[in-house]
């Protein structure tokens, strides 16, 4: 297919006879001629024989010097014709052209298979829903990697693969630093995230209690131990254990303790109080 | 604001406190049934951690220890 190049107002005759064969054909005037035409353009001549006004030939010029063109022959579904000093040369659009162009369907969406020439240029995005070209991108993001002052606001994480504001930290891993107490951490080798410590200190007992952590551990309990806490009352050392039967849960455990009297005189009637502590996720 | 003491509503009145649990703060894959918990308000709450034993539920009541 055919480049064209254009050129208005070309109205002029043959400067001498052409025959039907001839690829050279000079014009009687310059006027509105272009000065060259591009390698692989065409400027677009009609002939039209001045006698009759009835034959025509369109002849395609890939070269001009001057007013001489050279010329192919019989283009655009005409046939090379011979012809005489004075006929006419003109250049009005013709179908060849117009069909060059190209035209969408009436139906066009400029969807599927519309393909564009490398490259497009695309004006920088000015607004949502503009198109980005690829230069504005890099230059947008090279200046936000060069620069200190860049602020990105990030919203509450929801899930544990969600990146998570500086400011929702200390919510997400909250503690109770009271005596009954317990501390979430964060940890990446929990299934869940996290990791809990809890920890608290009982009334003075005598026997068996069972004592609910501060908070239930969601999912499980990995382990738990106790102390004694104070000296004991009605006898004169005493120990503490956490009872297996009913095992620790995850909401509580039941602690057992005994007071003794002066060793080795055996168990006393007395009290104890104890400190426990318990870890999960 | 979910916060909840767990007891056995099946146990005679007053039922012990078993369990407490924080929904705001923890994912709880398995909560009790909602017939054995019972809300706690922030005040109680913020009570609890002086003790966390020796709570009952008593006619829907959350009952704190005396020495809470």
């Amino acid at each position: 297919m055919s480049t064209f190049v254009f050129a208005n107002n070309v109205n002029t005759t043959l400067a001498g006879a052409v025959s039907n064969s001839a690829t050279s054909i000079t014009l009687s005037s310059t006027a509105n001629l272009p000065s060259s035409i591009p390698a692989g353009s065409v400027l677009v001549i009609t002939l039209n024989d001045v006698a009759t006004r009835q034959n025509f030939e369109i002849v395609y010029a890939t070269a001009i010097t001057g007013a001489t063109l050279t010329v192919l022959r019989g283009q655009d579904g005409t046939s090379a014709l011979a012809w005489l000093a004075n006929d006419l040369a003109f250049s009005p659009p013709t179908a060849g052209q117009m069909l060059a162009m190209g035209q969408l369907s009436a139906a066009n969406t400029w969807t599927g298979a519309n393909t564009f020439n490398d490259p497009v240029a695309v004006a920088n995005a000015t607004a949502t829903g503009h198109a980005l070209n690829l230069g504005q991108a890099e230059a947008d993001f090279a200046a936000l990697n060069g620069s200190s002052s860049q602020v990105f606001n990030v919203s509450q994480a929801l899930a544990n693969t969600e990146a998570i504001p500086l400011g929702q930290l200390p919510s997400q891993f909250p503690s109770s630093l009271t005596q009954n107490g317990y501390k979430k951490y964060p940890d990446s080798n929990s299934p869940t995230g996290y990791f809990i410590e809890q920890w608290g200190v009982s009334g003075t007992i005598s026997g068996g209690v069972t004592v609910p952590y501060p908070i239930t551990f969601p999912n499980n309990l990995l382990n738990l131990g106790c102390s004694v806490a104070a000296a004991t009352s009605g006898g004169s050392w005493g120990v503490v254990e956490v009872s297996g039967t009913p095992a620790p849960s995850l909401s509580n455990a039941t602690f057992w303790s005994a007071v003794f009297g002066t060793a080795p005189s055996g168990a006393a009637n007395g009290s104890i109080a104890f400190y426990w502590h318990a870890k999960g996720y | 604001m979910p916060r909840y003491a767990q007891y056995d509503s099946a146990s005679p009145s007053p039922a012990p406190v078993t369990g407490w649990y924080d929904t705001d703060i923890l994912a709880y894959p398995n909560l009790p049934p909602a017939s054995d918990l019972i809300e706690v308000d922030a005040s109680n709450w913020a009570l609890h951690f002086n003790s966390p034993g020796g709570w009952t539920v008593e006619d829907g009541k959350l009952i704190p220890p005396e020495f809470a």
